[in-house]
């Protein structure tokens, strides 16, 4: 690749001891946190659901979309719809498995991998049925009941980061909800963007090495695409412009799946599990 | 010549250290290389800045420098670095004849004259080169590499190595004894013999050893000539042959010192009537052949010939001398010509002293070491640790001060190093503070070193001379003590700088001038003479002497 020194890649997933436990109190108190948010005792529901629950006041951070005019307009204080999602839907999570997601340190896919399982618990505890896939690959694996959480630990320990992700490469079934966890490079955010059905809430998170979100610098700083080998050389004087343009991405993914109902967030694999699953899932 | 060396040539290997730490830092230096899974937003970036610089590798920082230089000097130090005088080179001459063949004890004369050889020579730090006397080739590294080929050895082929520093091989002692600088070894019966002569000593094997038998020459006193203004080349040579040999010169000619007079004499006729030595005339001018085909030339008859060439004829009332006057001289070839002349006559040849009678001198001789042991010992192992150590101490500093290339401003330089200037002074003057070694003093009549070296400085003790010879020798001698001396340290008189002469009697101030100027070398040092009430030992005379290093 041109640079003198070996990058740092991490291909592989290897969950510490006692994260299952850890991914499950995690995923219960999510579902808890949004039932009761929710007031809904039966069901969880981040962002749009397909049956109408009822109305609550507005508060703030509420979607302004959300807000039922002409309800709001009989009383004195904006109300917002609450929409649920009955037991029983289908849940999409799709794990990026390309190389790029090897980069680190910590490694993307390893954070991936681990908010993955929490999610997947999530839906299970919400009686939701979740289908797990990981492109390039086409490995795939459904979590059907209790006995499937053991393997799904065993299933996520076998991702390796490899490839590319190729156009076209993604695309959702009909669902409940589509989440995407990944880098979410220029070359295939469109696509994902474009991977679910009309009428299916999806999901972005976008997960990036600290690096890669604040990259420190010298005068002499090779910056490598592992995935296809690209390179080009950099140095401290195009940071602020960097972040300048890294956050124009994120302004812009975010209101793309604003628009089609889902959402997109940004996370460092740096930061905590229970940090980025709680600013995830919210409310 | 002065040759490194080192005590502890195995830790040279640590110098691999330092080294494996440049090329390490070298491949760390190559540009790094981070992992991005997305290029567009930097070449937004780049975009909108402009151009990419190119990378380069970075430069090592100040701290691994010092830090590899401390290294450096701290694997020097323990290899302990040294100079020492380089070694002789002898040249062993070996007889290729039959009888070295014969074997006794399980092993030829030859091989035992050859081991004896090696054995000495390794002792005594001398390099030997091998060549078979059977004619002019060159020396080889090995005895076996020299005894390839054919031919014997016969005994014009040994009187061709007559000359210094060559070791003969040989079961037969020789039927001429070697002149002057011969020498005799045996792989036979022990026919041991003289080496060379160097000033006054001559330098013996004795079967096993080197051995220095001091003032073997005669101590000899040469008239009619005047060593303070020689007019002639060969006047010249003789006078540097009389220092070289520690003569003295002058007109007062004692019994016990009378064997050589040469007298020199100058004026616009003298390549008419002095004879020649080597083809070279007195004035240093190469001689022709004289002819003495002619009709004119007969009645003259060749008196001295060098080869076919007559270089002096003489004839009733006539000599004839060949010489070109337009010919440029070889001062260094004239000068080694005439002085072995003077050898020949002064130092009569020793011959072949036999063993027993060379054991049974005893005290007479002295056994020295001929290559090392006045090697001037150096401080250079403490300088490097020194500097080891504060070259660590200063790579420390600058990388707590995290003082790279290019250093920021004046101030930034001086407030982020300031640690690093100290250890940098620091060193500069454990580097610049002068060595001193001390050479002991051999026999010495009170608590005190022979000779200083400190720094260019070389302080040589008072030396006294021959204090019962006559007073001309005895400041003569003197001279030549404080000579040898200097010579320990690898100087000679005209390193001088400064003497202290003391005289017992300052009537003898005159005589004292005139022995101390035929000594002494142009530019005369700076000096001083006291009269003194007396000196140690009976001695007259008494010099201090101050040289400097060039």
């Amino acid at each position: 690749m041109g640079a003198g020194r070996d990058l740092e890649l991490l291909p592989t997933v290897r969950f510490a001891l006692g994260f299952r436990a850890r991914a499950e109190a995690l995923a219960t108190r999510l579902a808890r946190l949004r039932a009761t948010s929710e007031n809904d005792g039966r069901a969880w529901s981040f962002g749009a659901g397909d049956d109408f629950a009822g109305l609550r006041a507005y508060r703030p951070g509420d979607d302004p979309r959300a807000i039922d005019w002409t309800a709001s307009a009989r009383g004195d204080a904006p109300l917002v719809r609450v929409m649920r999602r009955a037991r029983g839907g289908l849940e999409w999570i799709a794990i990026d498995s390309s190389l790029s997601m090897a980069i680190g340190p910590p490694a993307k896919l390893q954070s991936a991998a681990e908010i993955a399982a929490v999610l997947a618990l999530l839906a299970w505890k919400s009686g939701a049925l979740a289908t797990l896939v990981a492109p390039p690959s086409e490995a795939h694996f459904r979590l059907t009941g209790a006995r499937a959480i053991g393997p799904l630990f065993g299933w996520l320990e076998a991702l390796v980061a490899q490839g590319a992700l190729e156009r076209g490469l993604v695309s959702f079934p009909r669902c409940q909800r589509a989440t995407w966890i990944g880098d979410l490079a220029s070359s295939h955010a469109p696509d994902v963007g474009r991977a679910a059905p009309r009428g299916v809430s999806l999901f972005a998170l976008q997960i990036l090495a600290p690096h890669e979100i604040a990259p420190q610098l010298d005068a002499s700083t090779r910056v490598i695409d592992p995935e296809s080998g690209a390179h080009l050389d950099a140095g401290p004087d195009v940071l602020a412009q960097h972040a300048q343009a890294l956050e124009v991405r994120r302004r812009t993914l975010a209101h793309e799946f604003a628009r089609r109902g889902g959402r997109f967030a940004r996370a460092s694999s740096a930061e905590s599990l229970e940090t980025v699953c709680a600013r995830f899932v919210r409310p | 010549m002065i040759a490194l060396s080192f005590e502890h040539p195995w830790a040279l290997a640590l110098l691999a250290i330092p080294v494996a730490l440049l090329v390490l830092a070298r491949r760390r230096a190559s540009p790094r290389g981070i992992a991005i899974a997305d290029l567009e937003p930097w070449r937004e970036a780049q975009a909108t800045t402009g151009a990419p610089r190119a990378v380069r590798p970075r430069p090592p920082t100040v701290a691994l420098l010092l830090a590899v230089a401390s290294l450096a000097c701290a694997a020097l130090a323990l290899a302990g670095p040294g100079s020492e005088l380089a070694t002789r080179r002898w040249t062993c001459v070996l007889d290729t004849t039959a009888s070295m063949d014969l074997a006794s004890d399980g092993s030829t004369r030859r091989a035992r004259a050859i081991e004896a050889a090696r054995t000495s020579a390794s002792k005594d730090s001398v390099d030997l080169v091998w060549i078979a006397a059977r004619g002019q080739r060159a020396a080889e590294s090995t005895p076996e590499a020299a005894l390839e080929g054919s031919g014997v050895t016969t005994g014009d082929a040994f009187a061709a190595w007559d000359v210094p520093s060559a070791l003969w091989i040989t079961d037969a002692p020789p039927t001429d004894p070697p002149r002057f600088a011969g020498f005799v070894a045996s792989g036979g019966a022990a026919v041991p013999g003289p080496i060379a002569i160097e000033g006054r000593d001559r330098i013996d094997w004795d079967g096993e050893r080197i051995v220095v038998v001091a003032d073997a020459a005669p101590p000899i006193r040469i008239g009619g000539l005047d060593v303070e203004s020689p007019r002639s080349p060969l006047e010249r040579v003789l006078a540097a042959w009389i220092g070289g040999r520690a003569y003295v010169t002058g007109s007062d000619s004692g019994p016990a010192h009378t064997p050589f007079r040469v007298n020199v004499r100058a004026g616009p006729a003298l390549g008419d009537v002095l004879a020649g030595r080597d083809g070279w005339n007195a004035m240093g001018q190469r001689l022709g052949s004289v002819r003495l085909d002619r009709e004119e030339d007969r009645g003259l008859s060749p008196w001295i010939t060098a080869g076919d060439d007559v270089l002096v004829a003489a004839g009733q009332g006539r000599i004839e001398v060949a010489w070109l006057p337009g010919e440029p001289s070889d001062e260094s070839e004239f000068a080694v010509s005439w002085a072995r002349l003077f050898d020949e006559v002064a130092i009569p040849p020793p011959g072949i002293i036999p063993l027993d009678e060379r054991q049974a001198a005893g005290a007479d001789r002295t056994v020295v070491p001929l290559a090392t042991a006045d090697a001037p010992p150096t401080d250079s192992t403490w300088i490097l640790a020194i500097s080891a150590a504060v070259l660590a101490l200063g790579a420390i500093s600058a990388r707590r001060a995290r003082v790279d290339w290019p250093i920021g401003s004046a101030h930034d330089r001086i407030v982020r190093m300031k640690f690093f200037t100290l250890s940098t002074l620091l060193l500069a003057s454990a580097c610049s503070a002068p060595a001193t070694v001390h050479h002991d003093a051999k026999g010495a009549l009170g608590p005190y070193s022979a000779l200083v070296e400190t720094g260019d400085l070389v302080f040589v003790a008072g030396r006294i001379g021959a204090t019962k010879a006559e007073f001309d020798e005895e400041v003569a001698t003197t001279i030549g003590a404080v000579e040898v001396e200097l010579a320990r340290a690898g100087l000679g008189l005209e390193d001088m700088v400064q003497t202290t002469c003391y005289l017992s009697d300052i009537a003898l101030y005159e005589r004292f001038n005139a022995v101390y100027a035929a000594k002494v070398p142009k530019p005369w040092p700076a000096r001083a003479v006291v009269g003194v009430s007396g000196l140690p030992a009976g001695a007259r005379v008494e010099i201090v002497a101050i040289a400097r290093r060039r």
